[in-house]
């Protein structure tokens, strides 16, 4: 092994002496995201031969349109660094490096955090620090129905406290909130599939869905079903958005639901900004509550990664190396203050200093990731097939078993 | 020599022209062959061309889209040209400029109007709530958000046509309006008579322009129905290649979208003819 580290470490000062070109098609997160400029001036200052060039991703449109026409173009970056739906197109063996043997720091990484990422053996991507969420719960209202979330609450335990939101506020606040007019609700049905013990994908194998298996699907369904009948969740939860779900947070209308911790700030300044509160009411974050028979409930996460394009020259080794300065522990770090994300290295502290993220952190800790199949490059064409079936189950229009089944053909049919 | 010249002069445009037109039509006929996403590429003959559900819901739906835009904005154009018609020049310079105003703002922009307007708790679910109906998911599936964006597109384009026509109107000879007058025509007679059948080749042409205008309509699907049930041919060919890297089977809807165009042009032409 030091044989090969010290032999990989004369290549590459032999290969410094000659320069290179890395390119970096990246996205940033906000404007408080220095981390490229940061590692790109350090990478530069210890390797002054190699240049970096960087190309900003058009987001405008949510696609990976930028990326397919430099592909096409035979002018493909070095590294792509973008969120998991669309990074993950990439995070296959035909275009991908094997970061494995070029990431000198890869001992650095918790255990696990890597594993979705590693296919057939291949490391095809490095995870940045993800977000995740947990069950928010509104400590006012809890308060005010004179409720305590016990630990490890289970789906009893949520209903119980349904019925008390519902007695108390008559539809002007509900238990928890639900939306079906959009794809961008996947998150709530995936939290609450989990919560019946209901995987996706059995261990690395994404050709398939696993949702049928077992009855943790249907008991979902009928638990929807369930939460629309009795006025737990706002009238007309199916015709509702990602923005309504958004607003009636932020107003404090839910008692408890899926959210992330970086996500609050920003819509509690727009219900103030509106006058629908004075100020941020108090919050907690808990895992989702279990049914009989499951032990603990993941947590929905969503990230970015990088992966480097396999190009069988020297400048996978340069690209691997400014990917290493990319996510570095200062750049854990930095995007952890930003983004309330929770560090995959062990070289940052597993409990970050923000309270909410803490939190999240011990759900994180206690309970995982779940796998919904982000790093698998059909992921996108995943996302669409849901929200139709969901309307059908909140409107009563489908039996939960039939729902189960048209969601498992669909999912099927978009992983082909 | 004077065809060798006419030819020199030519040049520079039918060089202009292949680049940008023929060779991206080459390029696109060579794509729809291929099975790739750009890391890979597999020549797959025709195979693109069997078109899957969702191209062939697009289509359908694109049928839709014209089946509504046609009325909508070329019909629709054609009523308020005809009322504008009566008026005096000042007002009917007054109507242009008031519907083709809608015509110059972002469309991004004006569709979160539209977006709030007919969201859950919107404008259009307050309305319909009036008659006892619950809220709709206006964007929610095909049946309500193909007409609800065929409505915003032809209230957003109705100026165009509304210039267009009224401009044929007023140039309709005036002897002939004249002539119908002394023989004691109505000014409902004249119009249905006289006016109209004089402007129906710029009707047709406002009909045909919509009609192909319609299965590529892509910003306002994009901003606020971003799905399947509402995709047009365009907006599927899109969603194919930038969102699932199936660069072939675009390539090949875009195919059959060309030929059904240039179909429609042709046979338009003819009907002309």
């Amino acid at each position: 092994m030091k044989k090969a580290i010290f032999v990989a470490f004369v290549a590459l000062a032999a290969l410094s002496a000659f320069g290179a070109d890395v390119s970096i098609l990246y996205t940033n997160f906000g404007p408080g995201d220095t981390r490229l400029t940061r590692a790109i001036e350090k990478f530069t200052k210890d390797f002054p031969s190699v240049t970096v060039k960087k190309m900003v991703i058009d987001l405008s449109d949510g696609s990976t349109m930028t990326m397919d026409a430099l592909l096409a173009s035979g002018k493909a970056p070095n590294i792509y660094m973008d969120t998991l739906v669309r990074s993950s197109k990439y995070m296959v063996p035909e275009f991908a490096a094997d970061l494995k043997p070029l990431i000198r720091d890869i001992g650095k990484y918790r255990k696990g955090s890597l594993d979705a990422f590693t296919k057939n053996g291949k490391l095809l991507g490095l995870p940045t620090p993800a977000s995740a969420q947990g069950m928010c719960i509104n400590l006012d209202i809890m308060d005010e129905i004179g409720y305590t979330v016990p630990d490890r609450w289970t789906i009893a335990d949520f209903l119980k406290m349904a019925e008390l939101v519902h007695q108390k506020y008559q539809g002007k606040k509900w238990a928890t909130g639900m939306f079906a007019a959009n794809q961008s609700g996947d998150y709530l049905i995936n939290n609450w599939f989990f919560s019946f013990g209901t995987k996706y994908y059995a261990p690395g194998d994404y050709s398939k869905t696993t949702i049928a298996n077992g009855s943790g699907a249907a008991d979902t369904y009928k638990f929807f079903q369930t939460l629309a009948t009795k006025g737990y969740i706002p009238p007309g939860s199916a015709t509702l958005t990602d923005d309504d779900y958004a607003a009636d947070w932020a107003m404090g209308r839910y008692a408890a639901t899926a959210f992330f911790v970086g996500w609050m700030d920003g819509y509690w300044k727009t219900a103030m900004e509106q006058g629908g509160i004075d100020k941020p009411f108090r919050v907690a974050y808990v895992p989702f509550p279990r049914a009989p028979g499951v032990a603990n409930v993941p947590s929905y996460a969503s990230g970015a990664a990088m992966v480097v394009r396999k190009t069988g020259t020297e400048q996978d080794v340069w690209a691997a190396r400014l990917v290493e300065y990319l996510n570095d522990a200062e750049a854990q770090v930095q995007l952890v203050d930003i983004q309330s994300n929770i560090p995959n290295r062990t070289d940052v502290s597993a409990t970050p200093s923000d309270p909410y993220t803490a939190q999240i952190a011990k759900i994180v800790a206690a309970g995982g990731i779940m796998d919904v199949g982000l790093t698998n490059s059909k992921f996108a064409a995943t996302r669409p097939v849901h929200y139709p079936i969901l309307q059908k189950v909140l409107t009563g229009k489908i039996t939960p078993e039939a729902a189960v089944k048209e969601y498992e053909a669909a999912l099927n049919a978009a992983l082909k | 020599m004077k065809s060798r010249l006419a030819g020199f002069f030519l040049l520079p445009a039918v060089l202009l022209w292949g680049l940008f037109l023929l060779w991206p039509l080459v390029e696109l006929a060579s794509l729809s062959l291929q099975k790739t996403d750009f890391i890979t590429r597999e020549w797959v003959g025709l195979a693109n061309y069997r078109l899957n559900p969702d191209t062939i819901q697009a289509f359908l739906n694109s049928l839709w889209y014209i089946l509504l835009l046609v009325p909508g904005q070329a019909g629709g154009g054609l009523i308020v040209a005809m009322l504008a018609y009566r008026l005096s020049k000042g007002w009917q310079d007054f109507a242009r400029i008031a519907f083709y105003l809608p015509a110059l703002a972002a469309g991004a922009i004006s569709a979160q109007v539209w977006r709030w307007l007919f969201s859950q708790r919107g404008a259009a679910n307050w309305f319909v709530g009036i008659f006892g109906i619950e809220p709709v998911a206006w964007f929610g599936q095909g049946e309500t958000a193909i007409p609800v964006i065929a409505i915003i597109l032809s209230l957003s384009a109705l100026g165009s046509y509304v210039i267009l026509l009224l401009a044929a109107m007023v140039n309709v000879d005036k002897s002939i309006i004249d002539a119908a007058r002394m023989d004691g025509a109505s000014e409902g007679r004249i119009m249905r008579s006289v006016i109209l059948p004089t402007i129906a080749p710029q009707i047709a042409t406002c009909a045909t322009l919509v009609a192909i205008g319609a299965p590529q309509i892509y910003e306002t699907v994009n901003f606020l129905a971003p799905y399947q049930h509402a995709a047009s041919a365009t907006f599927a060919i899109y969603t194919e290649a930038f969102r699932y890297s199936k660069h072939g089977s675009a390539a090949a809807t875009a195919v059959v979208l060309t030929l059904v165009t240039a179909g429609a042009t042709i046979l338009k032409g003819r009907i002309r003819a």
